[in-house]
């Protein structure tokens, strides 16, 4: 399943996010994923938690925003820890 | 704790890819269309029938897209009109990535009408832009006619639905009309046609509806170019 490759897109985007910021880890991601937009949250979840696993990204949780209604799959936001 | 604002879209190197197809078919008159359908639903059968069909001298190429074996290329193959396999080796549809690369080498002003046969599967390639002017779903009178509901991400990004193997409706209990009203319900603005490749309804509609939308989506353009 494709979520697999979802996944790994937003730990790349996460992960520059983080190395920009001089290697601040990241605690939390927020999604906003639309019912139409094909993605299984839990699937996604999943994926995430294990292509993370033994990763600087490794505990990152993904704050998902879901509206039934549309097709959104975006990356709304990253937030980083105090170094 | 920092908090940063991106607000990006997740599959936006898809979609940067997708763009740079979207404006190359633009720029060459090519219109692109991306097949969409469960595996079997007849997408390579109404795809020969169609290359059959039209116009002798038309200058169509096709993409045709599976996880493995390059048997649907080697049936289009024999239209004669360019066909080239997409192995994916594993990935379920298709990306922009692997639409660019499969065209590295091919003319694209000598092109009008440029097939994508998908991946079989009613769920992902949704998600994925090919920089196609329009997505088609291509539904066999033998899945039933919830399928719209059951896969709505699909039916509404689609332009068209094509209800494919009518010939067999007689030997079943599906209400043809109600499959069009239940994509109707997930996208209002959604087009219909019934076809078989086996007696040739609809095929001729069908040729029609790809014929008028060059015309309307990519006629304008060679109209002001020609200005």
């Amino acid at each position: 399943m494709h979520e697999l490759s979802i996944a790994a897109s937003i730990l790349e985007t996460v992960r520059r996010q983080s190395e920009a910021h001089g290697g601040a880890r990241a605690a939390r991601a927020g999604l906003r994923i639309g019912g139409r937009s094909g993605v299984d949250t839990e699937s996604l979840r999943f994926c995430f938690g294990a292509i993370a696993a033994g990763t600087p990204e490794e505990g990152c949780e993904l704050a998902i925003d879901y509206e039934a209604e549309g097709a959104a799959l975006d990356l709304a936001w990253v937030e980083l820890e105090d170094q | 704790m920092k908090h940063l604002v991106l607000e990006k879209k997740v599959l936006s190197e898809n979609d940067r890819v997708a763009a740079r197809l979207r404006e190359r078919f633009a720029g060459h008159g090519v219109l692109c269309l991306n097949l969409i359908s469960s595996p079997g639903a007849g997408k390579t059968l109404l795809l020969e029938r169609t290359l059959e069909r039209m116009p002798k001298g038309t200058r169509a190429a096709v993409l045709t897209g599976d996880i493995q074996t390059d048997n649907d290329a080697r049936r289009l193959a024999r239209s004669g009109y360019p066909v080239k396999q997409i192995t994916t080796a594993g990935a379920c549809h298709l990306d922009a990535s692997m639409i660019e690369r499969a065209i590295e080498q091919w003319p694209l002003e000598e092109i009008d009408y440029l097939f994508v046969e998908n991946v079989g599967n009613l769920v992902c390639p949704a998600s994925y832009d090919l920089g196609e002017h329009a997505k088609v779903v291509v539904l066999s009178v033998t899945e039933g006619e919830d399928k719209p509901l059951k896969y709505p991400a699909t039916f509404y990004r689609a332009a068209l639905m094509i209800l494919n193997k009518v010939d067999l409706l007689p030997h079943l209990t599906l209400d043809a009309e109600l499959a069009a009203g239940y994509a109707r319900e997930v996208h209002p603005e959604i087009e219909v046609i019934r076809t078989s490749c086996v007696s040739g309804e609809g095929l001729a509609e069908w040729i029609g509806w790809i014929e008028r939308k060059r015309e309307e989506w990519v006629g304008t353009k060679e109209r002001e170019m020609a200005r």
